[in-house]
């Protein structure tokens, strides 16, 4: 191998060893040198503007190979970048996920993508925009026939089997700019696409991927371009309508329906109940065991285990 | 707490539009709540002999003028929050918060997190200062426009 290439043994080694770094899985094959497990599917941006088709005008879609965050990237960014940038990475090492928890991400496994919107209102104008998030992903899913994905509050992606749920993707979006008249909205989304079992493993919940539903042999890039096409538009129709236009149908894609919940609050508090409604701003409304109704806007829902 | 700063804090209420303020300083408390009329609510409240520990430490010769300024600019100085959601002093529960009292910052620092429904939202400083106050405790719920920070 080094011959070929030119290069020493230590080299060749060196490299292998940083792209172990990266999460590369590449095995050392006695005797003969490297071997990966599997073909490495890196995204193809011309692959990705082709299935945009027309919106491909309107977005400014940049890939990467190796970044920290996406997120992070347009953060830092959000001044010089143009409206409706889209940033799409090889290998995300540092994802990030709700209070400074990890997202795991795999390189040609699964999708760490985010995009920038530039909104003229300011932050208390765009409660609700999570929710609707989570309604353009689980939109794609209906359309690429993927029937039992359902949203936990306010959006993770959820894929239910049996009666148990395994996670299929998650969103964080992130704010800054003037928040009274004019801010930008960083929207991370990950998904899963064919993790390893020893990545899914790795995650703090059940987790599951979505090259297990899939009808079709659709690739990373075409399913990149249809999540990119779905909440797209889901922001352009938050953007005139607000969120109460799709309240409803995020309550059709609950997955907590009729279901005993838990749900931690911030300060670390649980309280039982069930979902009774999504008020106007997207704030979630319990009716606790103890019959008083409570409406959270931040914490963690979860199923209530049935013995 | 002099009659200009109830003042300032009363408008600062009415604008914000939040329900009900509650502020201790030392060991006077005030509370200014929107319901029904203004109730003002001094719990221990007498015309300040002695200024409150934290300006007195700023304050080298504590007399009754300086003092006066330096509370309306306190209320002036408070940084604010833009939205409904929580308020968290680090980006994780592992994590050092972002400032301390006492920690110099430089205007675009980042302060704190407010978090509503996955949305987060750093909050920067808007000035170069020193964070004079947290008025908040990490993960309590905040309101828009409730005072976060003094930074002078």
């Amino acid at each position: 191998m080094a011959a070929d290439m030119g290069c020493s043994r230590v080299t060749v080694w060196k490299s292998v060893s940083e792209l172990k770094s990266l999460g590369i899985n590449i095995f050392s094959v006695k005797k003969k040198g490297y071997r990966l497990p599997k073909k490495i599917s890196f995204f193809n941006i011309e692959n990705i503007q082709r299935e945009l088709g027309e919106l491909n005008q309107f977005v400014n879609l940049e890939l990467l190979n190796v970044i920290d965050s996406t997120n992070k990237y347009l953060n830092t960014s959000a001044n010089i970048k143009p409206h409706a940038s889209v940033v799409i990475a090889n290998i995300q090492t540092k994802g990030k996920g709700r209070r400074g928890r990890s997202w795991q991400a795999s390189v040609g496994e699964s999708l760490s993508m985010s995009i920038l919107w530039k909104f003229d209102k300011g932050a208390s104008g765009l409660s609700g925009l999570s929710l609707v998030v989570g309604v353009a992903i689980q939109r794609l899913m209906k359309k690429i026939g993927i029937n039992n994905s359902f949203l936990k509050w306010p959006n993770d992606l959820l894929i239910l089997e049996g009666d148990a749920y395994f996670k299929l993707a998650g969103v964080l979006i992130e704010l800054q700019g003037d928040l009274e008249s004019r801010c930008s909205a960083v929207i991370g989304v990950g998904l899963n696409y064919d993790l390893s079992s020893d990545i899914l493993k790795n995650i703090d919940q059940p987790a599951t991927n979505i090259k297990k539903y899939l009808n079709s042999d659709m690739d990373l890039n075409q399913l990149s371009a249809m999540l990119i096409k779905e909440i797209i538009n889901a922001l352009s129709e938050f953007e005139n309508n607000g969120f109460l236009s799709v309240k409803e149908e995020w309550l059709s894609y609950n997955a907590f329906k009729e279901k005993t919940i838990s749900f931690t609050k911030s300060g670390g508090e649980i309280i039982t109940g069930q979902i009774v409604d999504i008020e106007n701003d997207g704030a979630l409304k319990i009716l606790q065991n103890n019959g008083i109704h409570e409406t959270l806007i931040s914490g963690e829902v979860s199923q209530q285990k049935t013995n | 707490m002099d009659l200009r700063k109830l003042k300032k804090l009363i408008d600062l209420v009415e604008e914000s539009g939040i329900s009900e303020l509650e502020l201790t300083e030392g060991e006077e408390s005030v509370r200014i709540s929107r319901q029904g009329q203004a109730v003002q609510q001094p719990q221990q409240y007498t015309i300040p002999q002695q200024p409150a520990p934290s300006i007195q430490s700023d304050t080298t010769t504590p007399t009754a003028n300086v003092v006066k300024e330096d509370v309306v600019q306190e209320s002036d100085n408070a940084l604010t929050s833009p939205m409904v959601g929580t308020f968290y002093r680090s980006s994780s529960p592992e994590a050092d918060p972002y400032v301390e009292v006492g920690s110099t910052v430089k205007k675009g620092d980042t302060l704190c997190i407010v978090e509503a429904m996955k949305l987060l939202n750093e909050i920067e400083a808007d000035r170069d200062g020193t964070i004079k106050k947290i008025l908040v405790e990490n993960a309590q719920p905040v309101e828009f426009g409730e005072p976060l920070f003094i930074i002078e």
